[in-house]
């Protein structure tokens, strides 16, 4: 095992890390915004697969071209986001958790199959990004050129949220009203139409995730959806649900952590996954950055 | 009139179940075996998260278990089905031992996550264990040998007679679960569901009961693979998510507290609200929590000074400033 090695393994791993980073600052920013406890939403995986099949539908229609694909795939998925919490969740706010859980699920197992009716159970290939293809000469040893890029962008969006929650006006707004939702409706927010649009936007943010898999990944499945939801909630977990610097964070150690290990010790590089997850949800269950309940 | 309706029901559905068994073609019996081996699936489930309110991910890795003692020990012990199936069993009860030790330290979503985060162990196991369990081509050349009892030998490979072996444990299931609910540890689990903070009043060891909660459903592992042939580590996770009702976390039980912490928070978004609740005021107001200051309650001012007064009303905050 020379340096070489280990370093490629450390940039397989940030990559895999910010790629589930993407998915799980969405899933993280509904948690934390959507009431009291708030709503850990399966359909989030749902809403990566449909942003990577309708990106790859958009990209394929108009001419090859990925930059567009990304960008209207994703408003495509926040109009699905629209219709679930205006005509869905925002009716179960108020009973128990399990129930929204549920009804969250319920999505999953529909996505999945309407996945299917609509562009079929087999796999699709997905087309490379010009600019991006290829890989590049790293210590002597080719990387990924879109890896490289994936990384990049992964601190950005996290650049963006932070910059959003914590600097802007709306930013305040979205915090007031998580911190207490009868509060913010007395001093004049309309709660419901925010969270709305918080949910519209972590939708949004769960579709530029996939929107983004669809070279990284090469394939499109059904199933894929509940494959990077597991791992979404695994980081959020470990980070402490609702909290995006948690969530960054834990990201990173999972990336890290599965690349090691797959490197390392092949038959159990999920297993320390979740090892990891329970001793974190034992040992101290609000994760690193989450606040005690 | 209540328990004899019970009856006739029952007795309607085993007669439709035995009439399927007896008359119905190839397709239709292969797929009753499939339903009622899922019914006893959701019943186990049903034990736990129905009674108890617990939501439980990881409830498939029973089922996994249950499928693969009986697999692995019908492969290398012994063929006879009915020793496979207890082992089997017993498999999955001593994995609900020892998850459900380390599950029931946590509640609520914590709960979930946890019980998510085990069945995604055992499932990585099974998957990535090629040696063992055959990883993802799964577990192949498992015989469903006759079931010898001394002097008969029933030869379950016919579906019909596999059909009604299913059956009987469908029967044996509810049948258990039917007494475990009449029973005072059935009511035991549903004081847990209702409100159990009360129930560990009532000296009621809830980690204990949690626990057990989990052991009893687990028949139906047992049977997938006999049906299936190689079995499928693919079936992982069922059905939804975590918690129960837990009335006092997050809520102080002090509300004027809670007006004066969020008012301090985000002080500046309402400069009106800021000068109303002041930290003296809040302070002067705090009291014996639960007793003088709880639900709901309304500031006003009444004669130049600040009052909090409490309010029937349920969900509003009324903020009224005159």
């Amino acid at each position: 095992m020379d340096l070489k090695s280990i370093v490629h393994v450390c940039l397989a791993g940030l990559s895999t890390g910010m790629f589930i980073w993407l998915v799980a600052s969405g899933l993280t920013l509904i948690f934390g915004v959507l009431g009291v406890l708030g709503v850990l939403n399966f359909a989030h995986g749902s809403f990566y697969m449909l942003g990577a099949y309708c990106c790859f539908t958009v990209l394929s229609r108009l001419g090859d071209n990925f930059w567009l694909g990304l960008l209207i795939g994703p408003l495509c998925v926040c109009v699905v986001g629209y219709v679930i919490e205006r005509f869905f969740l925002r009716y179960v706010y108020r009973i128990e958790l399990p129930y929204q859980l549920l009804l969250t699920f319920a999505f999953v197992l529909l996505f999945d199959d309407l996945v299917k009716i609509i562009w079929g159970a087999g796999s699709l290939g997905s087309p490379s990004v010009p600019g991006l293809a290829g890989s590049v000469p790293i210590l002597g040893r080719n990387f990924p050129t879109y890896s490289l890029f994936i990384i990049a962008v992964g601190p950005l969006v996290a650049l963006g949220l932070w910059i959003l929650i914590e600097k802007t006006w709306y930013g305040r707004i979205i915090r007031a009203a998580s911190s207490d939702r009868e509060m913010a409706s007395a001093i004049g927010v309309n709660v419901p139409v925010l969270f709305t649009a918080v949910f519209m936007f972590g939708a949004w943010l769960g579709a530029m995730g996939g929107g983004l898999a669809v070279p990284y990944v090469g394939l499109l499945t059904p199933g894929m959806g509940e494959a990077i939801i597991i791992d979404a909630f695994v980081v959020a977990v470990i980070g402490g649900l609702g909290s995006l610097k948690g969530a960054f964070l834990g990201a990173l150690i999972i990336g890290l952590l599965s690349s090691f290990g797959t490197r390392f010790i092949p038959t159990f590089d999920m297993f320390l996954t979740f090892i990891l997850m329970a001793a974190v949800l034992l040992w101290r269950p609000q994760g690193f950055f989450g606040e005690a309940v | 009139m209540y328990r004899s309706w019970n009856i006739i029901i029952s007795v309607l559905v085993l007669t439709v179940l035995i009439l399927i068994g007896l008359f119905a073609g190839r397709f239709t019996v292969y797929l009753t075996s499939r339903v009622m081996i899922l019914s006893i699936f959701a019943l186990g489930y049903n034990i736990l998260f129905g009674l108890t309110g617990l939501l439980s991910f990881g409830h498939a890795a029973f089922y996994a278990a249950g499928a693969y003692g009986l697999g692995l020990f019908s492969l290398h012990v012994s063929p006879h089905p009915l020793i496979g199936i207890l082992v089997g069993v017993a498999c999955a009860c001593v994995l609900a031992a020892v998850i459900g030790f380390f599950c029931v330290r946590q509640t609520e979503i914590y709960f979930a996550m946890l019980t998510l985060a085990f069945g995604m162990m055992i499932f990585s196991l099974i998957w990535n264990m090629r040696g063992v369990t055959g990883g993802d081509d799964g577990l192949v050349g498992i015989m469903r040998a006759p079931i010898s009892l001394g002097v008969v030998s029933i030869p379950i490979i016919k579906p019909k007679i596999y059909y009604f072996l299913v059956l009987f444990f469908l029967a044996l299931s509810v049948f258990l679960i039917f007494r475990i609910r009449r029973s005072p540890f059935g009511l035991v689990l549903a004081g847990i569901r209702e409100n159990d903070r009360r129930g560990e009043f009532a000296g009621i060891s809830l980690k204990n009961y949690c626990r057990l909660g989990r052991c009893p459903g687990h028949l139906a592992g047992k049977q997938y693979d006999s049906v299936f042939g190689p079995l499928e580590p693919l079936r992982r996770t069922g059905a939804g998510q975590p918690d129960r009702r837990h009335p006092d976390i997050r809520r102080p039980a002090c509300r004027q507290c809670r007006v004066y912490r969020i008012a301090r928070n985000y002080r500046t978004l309402h400069p009106q609200l800021d000068a109303l609740v002041r930290p003296d005021i809040a302070g002067h107001y705090h009291g014996v929590p639960g007793r003088n200051c709880r639900g709901p309650v309304r500031i006003q001012k009444i004669a130049g000074k600040v009052r909090c007064r409490p309010v029937i009303k349920r969900y509003g905050f009324n903020l009224i400033t005159n």
